[in-house]
């Protein structure tokens, strides 16, 4: 069964689900809609439009919205109540309000699928991860340490993303939501949150910096670092054990900035001096938008619930972010 | 797809002592000269692994001839024993008896180092599907220690052993496994298949029939000794791992990669994870003429620069011990 896609927001990543819809044969995308859409060249058999209020009223299955930030929640509200399934990028929104209001929304909705796009979780040293404490190979989780940093570049401070009321949030919501999603999705969820957010060296209005200590229920802990002023991209998650541990180190994206994607694995031995024979894995291929992808595609023509990336993920992962930015100290 | 490195360190006599090695190689030559009788077998014209009718010498080892594909870089024997010819050499050779059964099998650092390191990449890697049906295969067992590592992981419901060797029928019988000669309308979750797949008249023909045991999306666990290994590109014929008519294929990256996809197979992980190439060649400089250069990091530099040399290896997957994780396509 092909499906009939709308895409709102026909930037970098709207054409990059564009191709992956197309290179899996899950469906066609019929309509797209952008501000911009007259700079594009496009298919003539495709629908465009400035406005997405005229693409959710056309007979389309479901809408895939990678928006600016400042758009992105209305477009999903609007979406769900025209009737269509919703894949969204992240973040849900600039903020938790936004975020529920989608929830009340859908919450109101019958047999459709909403999905966001945490990719991260799709990354095989991420999948892999999980499978191997699935499998209990090194028992018991006790912290983590997840740091995701970029260098910001050239045009950084002219961008979208830097406009306070564009964004919603610096980089903790545009590129730290990834490493929350991950700590929530490994750790469980985090009710305590020690943190300091900053602007260190970037000239906007929002944050170049956030930190954080937090702890949940269960007694686990994790630190927190997200940075546009890490002049060396850096990706890595470490996760500690009982028994052994594993670290993420790089991550293969388009860029191909942040190394090498490995998932270092190693059990504890207390003979070893502390120097124990560490396994290393890494990945040759980013598959993660194609198992998304696949994944939305599975729940809408199976009619299942969405496992990875459900609302429940968006909102546990704005309600950490809202309690970082509580100690926002510029 | 993944690729596996590993930084445990070893001696080479840990695994492989040279007195019962020695003894097993007298053993083995000793059965050439008695059930062979100087005829070797049936020629074949093409690559086992990757079909290519393009051939050179390479080198003769025991009496038997081994070529080098023009296209794969497979190393295989031809003219090599029929199928009848290795039943009678598998029923009574004294050299493969006394290697499967010796104590060297049972050694600490052989169970740390292979087996339970094979059983750990079982745990690790295996991923069941809500209609697998959680069983186990044994291709061709011959190491006991290894029917035991299996027998812990508790990890299946149905253990089976397919035409184990004499070597392993005791520890079978303390264990869960359950012996088959013959296998009808039975599937499996997982198969293992370590160091087995060189030794068969047609490997391919082996391949074949283990995807055909495999359910949809079932894995295949394989170890073999690999041609594209430094060692073995550079021991040839006195590489103590290939030892005729025991080693009658040994496959290149290449050459196993295209035999398994055109089966169906999708590779899951493609590591050499050996940790021994640079100490076989050392413990063999006189028998092989290296270049300069290689010669210089062998003898001349310090432990430091031969554990990134072995490293480097893995990476490139250029050591001569190959393992494999491949998937049956629905």
């Amino acid at each position: 069964m092909k499906l009939k896609f709308g895409i709102i927001g026909f930037g970098k990543i709207g054409q990059l689900r564009k191709r992956v819809i197309e290179e899996l044969g899950i469906g066609e995308v019929i309509a797209l809609a952008d501000p911009n859409i007259n700079s594009f060249d496009i298919d003539s058999s495709i629908e465009l439009f400035t406005d997405y209020q005229e693409l959710i009223k056309l007979d389309i299955d479901a809408v895939i919205v990678a928006t600016p930030n400042f758009i992105t929640s209305q477009a999903v509200i609007d979406s769900l109540l025209a009737g269509k399934h919703v894949f969204c990028e992240k973040p849900p929104g600039r903020n938790l309000n936004e975020v529920k209001e989608i929830e009340k929304i859908f919450s109101k909705t019958n047999n459709l699928v909403l999905k966001f796009g945490f990719n991260h979780r799709e990354h095989f040293s991420v999948r892999e991860a999980k499978k191997i404490i699935h499998n209990n190979v090194l028992g018991e989780i006790m912290w983590a340490r997840g740091f995701y940093g970029k260098s910001g570049g050239e045009n950084f401070e002219n961008e979208w993303r830097s406009d306070k009321n564009l964004a919603g949030g610096g980089i903790l919501l545009d590129q730290g939501i990834h490493m929350i999603d991950l700590l929530n999705y490994f750790l469980g969820d985090f009710d305590e949150v020690k943190s300091f957010v900053t602007r260190s060296f970037w000239n906007i209005g929002l944050e170049d910096n956030a930190f954080a200590i937090m702890k949940n229920k269960q007694n686990k802990f994790a630190v927190f670092h997200s940075s546009s002023t890490q002049w060396k991209h850096l990706f890595r998650l470490e996760l500690f054990f009982e028994n052994g541990y594993m670290i993420l180190s790089g991550l293969l994206t388009g860029s191909l900035s942040y190394g090498t994607e490995t998932l270092i694995i190693a059990k504890r031995n207390f003979s070893d001096k502390g120097q124990p024979n560490e396994e290393e894995l890494f990945f040759d291929e980013d598959k993660s938008w194609y198992f998304e992808l696949n994944d939305f595609y599975s729940c809408i023509v199976n009619n299942s619930q969405v496992i990875q990336g459900t609302i429940y993920d968006a909102l546990k992962a704005m309600e950490l972010i809202e309690k970082i930015y509580e100690n926002k100290n510029f | 797809m993944k690729t596996r490195i590993i930084k445990e360190k070893y001696k080479i006599e840990e695994i492989r002592p040279q007195e019962e090695y020695n003894k097993y190689i007298q053993l083995i030559k000793d059965d050439i000269e008695q059930i062979f009788n100087d005829n070797a077998g049936t020629f074949i014209k093409q690559c086992p692994a990757c079909g290519s009718r393009e051939s050179s010498f390479k080198f003769s080892k025991y009496g038997f001839v081994y070529r080098e594909c023009s296209t794969c870089s497979t190393i295989y024997m031809t003219p090599r024993p029929t199928i009848e010819m290795l039943h009678n050499f598998y029923a009574n050779s004294k050299g493969v008896k006394y290697w499967n059964s010796s104590y060297v099998q049972n050694t600490k650092s052989r169970i740390e180092n292979v087996y339970k390191t094979r059983a750990r990449w079982i745990k690790e890697s295996i991923e069941f599907s809500s209609n697998s049906s959680n069983s186990y295969l044994d291709y061709y067992p011959k190491y006991s220690p290894f029917i035991e590592e299996i027998s812990n992981l508790k990890l299946f419901n149905k253990l089976v052993a397919y035409k184990p060797f004499e070597s392993v029928m005791q520890a079978i019988s303390k264990s869960k496994f359950e012996i088959r000669t013959s296998i009808i309308d039975e599937k499996f979750s997982v198969i293992s298949a370590f160091e087995v797949i060189d030794r068969f008249f047609d490997p391919k023909d082996a391949l074949k029939t283990i995807y055909s045991l495999l359910e949809d999306n079932g894995l295949l666990f394989l170890s073999t000794t690999s041609a594209s290994g430094f060692d073995i590109q550079y021991l040839l014929k006195n590489a103590k791992n290939i030892i005729p008519p025991i080693n009658m294929t040994i496959f290149s990256i290449e050459g196993i990669t295209k035999a398994l996809t055109e089966i169906g197979f999708e590779i899951v992980e493609m590591s050499t994870p050996g940790t021994l190439d640079l100490q076989i060649i050392e413990k063999q400089i006189k028998d092989v003429q290296l270049p300069k250069f290689l010669k210089d990091i062998i003898t001349n530099r310090d432990n430091s620069v031969k554990e990134s040399f072995q490293e480097f290896l893995q990476r490139a997957k250029l050591s001569s011990y190959m393992t494999i994780l491949a998937k049956k396509r629905k």
